[in-house]
C-alpha cells in the first residue's frame, strides 16, 4: 500500500477547484429556477433563468447584513462560513476525470468528515440568530442528522468494501469491469438520499422549512445569507457528484474524456435530485427517522453483507 | 502527510475565499450592517430570548446512533482487511452489527424512534 | 463608477416579496399573488430574506403596527408597497422595482432613523404582560425558584418577572421554566407566531407555548378583531340580498376559495409542484376561464393530490381538533369536486343547497385548542389544512342570520 498522492493534480488546481464548483453550481441554481418557472406557467425563457445565480448573487452581496438582538453572532457566522469550506474539503477528493485535487489514502473517511460539519453548522446558524424559528431549525437538522447518517456510511462504506480501499481513485479503478451501481443499487439510493438529506434540500429541507419562514435561515441577510445559501448548494452539487466516483464508474465510457464522462453523470444525477424535490412534499424529521433506522439501516446493512460475500467469493 | 498538503492549501483558498467575498461585500453593501435586529416570529417582537435549553425528544435516537458511530470507527479500518482476513473478519463484523440492530429493533419497539 | 449602484439595479430586476395580508382583503392578496407571479417574483419567507415589502389592503391599527415592525426588519435594499382596493398593482410595482433600484435613495433610507430597532416595541408591557397571564401547563407556577442544581449552568435563568433583577440584553427577559409532558421540568418558550408568516390566515396570531418544538400551551387571536366579511362568500351574500345569482357563480368563488386552500396547505407542506399549478388553476377560475379549460386540469391535480403515498404517510395521525389533518384534506377536495361540477349551472343560487360547497368555520378558541400538544411542524399542517377566515362573533351571529 502506498501513501503518495500518485493520482492527484498538479497544485495549480487547488485554486481552480472552488471557480470550478462555483461556476457548476450557477448552472445548477439556473437549470432549477428554469424548472419552477415552468411550473409556475412563466415564460422566462432559459436566458432569464441563467442569469438568476447572477442576479441572486447582486442582491445579497450589495444587501445589508444584520444581526438580531443578543445573537451569538461567533457561533453564527462561523456555522455559514463552515458550509462552503467543508463542501470545498469534501470536494478535493472527488476525481475531476481521472484524478481528484488530492488523493488521499483515506479519501472516503476524509469525505465523510468535512459533509459531517454540515451537521454542526446548520445547528450553529439556527442557534446563533436567538430566533425561536431558527432555533426550531437548527434543532430539526440535528435529528434529521440522525437519521441520514448512517445510511450515508454504510454507503459509503459498502463501496470502499468492494474496492478494499479508502482511496476514491481505487474505488474508481475497482469498478473497470462492472459498476457499482450494479452490484450495490441499494447502497446506491441510500447514498442518493441521504446526500440530499445531509444539504437539507427538498424533500429533506424541514431545517429551513417554508413552514418556519426559512427556519435556520431565517434571520439571514446580505453577504451571510448568500455564504449559507451557496455553501448548500455547493454541498448538495459536491455530495451528489461523489456518486460518480462511487457508484457510477467514474470517467469510465466511451467517446467521450473522462471529465466529460464525470460531468455527464453527475449532471444527470443532479438533475435528477432537482427533478425529485419538486415532486414530494418536505419529509418531517420524525417520519424520516423511523424509515430510516427501520428500512434504510437494515437494508444498507444487508447490502453490506452481500458485497462483503462478493468481496469473499472473489478473493477464493 | 505530504499527501494532504494539497488540502491544507484548499483550506486555506477556502477561507480566504469567504473572507473575501465578506470583505466585498463590507465595500459593496449598500448600507452598514444592521444591529439588534427583532428576531421574526411572524411581525410581533419576540417577549423571550429564544436561547433556552431545547427539548429534544428524540434523545434516545442519539444514543443508539452514538453505538452506531462508534461501529463506525471499526468499520472504515475493517474494509482494507477483509480481502487479507477472510471470512472471519466478515462475521465478526456482522455478529456485531447484528447486535447493535437487535438494539434498534428493541428501541423501535420502544417508540424511541417516534417522538410525536 | 459606483459599482454598488450597477448591483442594485441588477439586483432590482428580481427583488423578494414578503406580503402582509389584511383580513377581509383577500381579493387583494389574490392580485398581489398574480403579479408577482407574473414577474417572476419569488415570495420571500422572511423579512431578512426579502427586499420588497407588500401590504396588501388597508391594515387596521394592530397590523399597521405589525407591519411596521416588520418594515424595520427589512434589510436594505427595501421598499414598500402599499395597495389598496383601487391600486393599479403593476405601477406600484414598477415602483418599488425603481425605489429599489435607487442607490442614493437605498442609502438614504436606511440612515433614517425610523430604520433601527423600534426599542419601544421589543419592551412592549403589554405583550409581555399578555403573555404573562396565559395559563401554564402543568402546576409549575411563575418566577418558581429554580432548581438548586440548576443555578450554576443556567445563571441566567431569573424568572419571568426577570425584568425586575438582572437586566437582560434588549429588555428581553429568558424562558422560564415549564413541567413537560413526561413530569419533567423544561424551559417553556413564550413565541407570538404570525400574522406574517407564508401561507398563514390573514391576521390570525397564535400566541404559543413551546417545550422545543411542542406547542404545551396556545392562544388565538385575529388582529383588529377579526376579518370583515369573506371575499369568499361574496356571491352568497349578494344571493341574501337578493340579487340575482346563478349556482355557477357561487360554485365557482367556491372552487377558486378551496384550490387557494389546497395552494396553501400544499405550501405549508412544501410541495412546490402542485402548490403552484393550484394557484394558477384558482386564478383561471377567477377569471372566469370555462369548464372545459380548468376541469380537467383541476380534477388531475385533485387525483394527484389523492394519490401521494407521501402526503398520506406524512399526515396520517395528525389530530385536528375533532378530525385528523387528513380528514380536513379530503373533506376540501370533495368540496373542490362539488364546485367543480356546478361551475356552468344557471339556476338562482337561492333555490339549491350549496352548503357542501362551504369551508369548515372555527373559531379562534377551537383553533388554539386544536394545536396544543402538537410538534411545530405539525400544528402549521393544522393551520394550513383548516386556513379558517376567522371571524368575530358579531358577524358569526349575522352570517347565520342571512342563511
Amino acid at each position: 500500500m502506498d501513501t503518495g498522492d500518485r493520482m492527484a493534480l498538479p497544485l495549480w488546481w487547488v485554486p481552480l477547484l472552488p471557480v470550478l464548483l462555483i461556476v457548476v453550481t450557477a448552472g445548477v441554481v439556473a437549470v432549477d429556477e428554469a424548472a419552477a418557472a415552468r411550473a409556475r406557467g412563466a415564460r422566462e425563457g432559459l436566458l432569464g433563468s441563467a442569469v438568476v445565480p447572477l442576479r441572486e448573487g447582486a442582491r445579497l452581496l450589495v444587501g445589508q447584513r444584520r444581526r438580531t438582538v443578543a445573537a451569538d453572532s461567533v457561533l453564527w457566522r462561523i456555522g455559514g462560513a463552515t458550509l462552503p469550506v467543508a463542501a470545498l474539503l469534501a470536494a478535493a477528493v472527488v476525481p475531476l476525470g481521472s484524478r481528484p485535487v488530492a488523493d488521499l489514502t483515506d479519501g472516503v473517511v476524509w469525505f465523510n468528515a468535512m459533509e459531517v460539519l454540515a451537521w454542526a453548522a446548520v445547528w450553529m446558524v439556527g442557534w446563533g440568530a436567538n430566533s425561536a424559528l431558527s432555533l426550531v431549525g437548527g434543532y430539526r437538522f440535528v435529528a434529521q442528522g440522525l437519521a441520514y447518517e448512517l445510511p450515508h456510511m454504510f454507503a459509503l462504506i459498502t463501496a470502499a468494501l468492494a474496492a478494499g480501499s479508502l482511496r476514491v481513485t481505487d474505488i474508481v479503478a475497482a469498478q473497470q469491469d462492472l459498476w457499482f451501481v450494479v452490484i450495490m443499487p441499494v447502497a446506491f439510493v441510500a447514498y442518493l438520499v441521504s446526500a440530499v438529506a445531509m444539504a437539507f434540500w427538498g424533500p429533506f429541507d424541514a431545517a429551513v422549512g417554508r413552514d418556519l419562514a426559512g427556519g435556520a435561515a431565517a434571520e439571514l441577510s446580505g453577504v451571510d445569507r448568500l455564504v449559507f445559501a451557496g455553501g448548500r448548494w455547493l454541498l448538495l452539487v459536491v455530495a451528489v457528484a461523489m456518486a460518480v466516483p462511487l457508484f457510477l464508474g467514474g470517467g469510465a465510457g466511451p467517446w467521450l474524456p473522462a471529465w466529460g464522462w464525470v460531468a455527464v453523470k453527475a449532471g444527470a444525477l443532479l438533475t435528477s435530485v432537482l427533478w425529485l424535490r419538486r415532486r414530494f412534499p418536505t419529509v418531517r424529521m420524525d417520519r424520516f427517522t423511523e424509515v430510516s433506522w427501520v428500512v434504510l439501516v437494515p437494508l444498507t446493512v444487508a447490502q453490506a453483507l452481500v458485497v462483503a460475500l462478493v468481496v469473499l467469493g472473489r478473493g477464493m | 502527510m505530504v499527501q494532504f498538503g494539497p488540502v491544507g492549501v484548499l483550506l486555506l483558498v477556502g477561507v480566504v475565499l469567504v473572507v473575501l467575498v465578506y470583505g466585498l461585500s463590507a465595500f459593496l453593501a449598500v448600507a452598514r450592517p444592521v444591529v439588534d435586529a427583532v428576531a421574526f416570529g411572524g411581525g410581533l417582537p419576540p417577549v423571550e430570548h429564544a436561547f433556552s435549553r431545547f427539548h429534544v425528544r428524540w434523545y434516545p435516537v442519539t444514543m443508539v446512533f452514538l453505538a452506531f458511530d462508534m461501529e463506525m470507527l471499526f468499520m472504515y479500518p475493517w474494509t482494507l482487511v477483509v480481502t487479507r482476513v477472510g471470512a472471519p473478519a466478515v462475521i465478526e463484523m456482522f455478529l456485531f452489527l447484528a447486535i447493535l440492530l437487535a438494539g434498534v429493533a428493541y428501541a423501535w419497539r420502544e417508540g424511541a424512534l417516534r417522538w410525536t | 463608477m459606483d459599482l454598488t449602484g450597477w448591483l442594485l439595479r441588477v439586483a432590482a430586476r428580481r427583488p423578494h416579496a414578503l406580503v402582509v395580508a389584511v383580513p377581509g382583503e383577500t381579493g387583494l392578496r389574490l392580485a398581489v399573488e398574480m403579479e408577482l407571479g407574473r414577474r417572476g417574483w419569488p415570495v420571500a419567507d422572511s423579512p431578512a430574506g426579502a427586499d420588497l415589502l407588500v401590504v396588501a389592503g388597508t391594515p387596521g391599527p394592530e397590523l399597521a403596527a405589525v407591519a411596521e415592525t416588520v418594515w424595520a426588519q427589512l434589510p436594505a435594499p427595501r421598499a414598500r408597497v402599499d395597495v389598496a382596493g383601487d391600486s393599479d398593482l403593476s405601477r406600484a410595482f414598477d415602483a418599488g422595482e425603481r425605489e429599489l433600484a435607487d442607490a442614493a435613495l437605498q442609502r438614504h433610507v436606511v440612515a433614517t432613523p425610523e430604520a433601527a430597532l423600534p426599542h419601544a416595541a421589543v419592551t412592549d408591557h403589554r405583550a409581555v404582560h399578555d403573555i404573562a397571564a396565559a395559563p401554564e401547563s402543568g402546576g409549575a407556577g411563575h418566577g418558581m425558584a429554580m432548581e438548586p442544581g440548576m443555578a450554576g449552568g443556567h445563571g441566567m435563568h431569573s424568572g419571568h418577572g426577570g425584568m425586575e433583577g438582572m437586566e437582560m440584553p434588549g429588555g428581553v427577559p429568558m424562558a422560564d421554566l415549564g413541567e413537560d409532558r413526561d413530569g419533567l421540568r423544561l424551559d417553556a418558550l413564550h413565541v407570538a407566531l404570525g400574522p406574517v408568516l407564508p401561507d398563514w390566515p390573514a391576521g390570525l396570531v397564535l400566541r404559543v407555548v413551546l417545550q422545543g418544538d411542542v406547542v404545551v400551551d396556545a392562544e388565538a387571536e385575529v388582529l383588529d378583531g377579526g376579518a370583515g366579511p369573506s371575499f369568499w362568500a361574496e356571491p352568497r351574500r349578494r344571493a341574501g340580498a337578493g340579487e340575482p345569482v346563478s349556482v355557477g357563480d357561487v360554485a365557482r368563488r367556491a372552487a377558486a376559495r378551496h384550490l387557494d386552500g389546497l395552494a396553501r396547505f400544499l405550501g405549508v407542506a412544501a410541495w412546490t409542484d402542485p402548490a403552484d399549478r393550484a394557484r394558477r388553476w384558482r386564478d383561471a377560475v377567477l377569471a372566469g376561464e370555462p369548464t372545459g379549460q380548468v376541469g380537467a386540469p383541476v380534477r388531475d391535480l385533485i387525483t394527484r393530490v389523492e394519490r401521494s403515498r407521501t402526503l398520506r404517510w406524512l399526515i396520517r395521525g395528525v389530530p385536528a381538533g375533532e378530525c385528523e389533518v387528513a380528514g380536513l384534506l379530503a373533506a376540501r377536495l370533495a368540496a373542490l369536486r362539488a364546485a367543480l361540477a356546478l361551475l356552468d349551472d344557471p339556476r338562482p343560487a337561492t333555490d339549491v343547497d350549496l352548503r357542501a360547497l362551504d369551508d369548515a368555520v372555527i373559531t379562534p378558541a377551537g383553533l388554539a385548542a386544536a394545536l396544543v400538544g402538537a410538534e411545530l411542524a405539525a400544528a402549521r399542517l393544522v393551520v394550513a389544512a383548516l386556513d379558517p377566515h376567522l371571524r368575530t362573533p358579531v358577524e358569526e351571529a349575522r352570517s347565520h342570520g342571512h342563511r
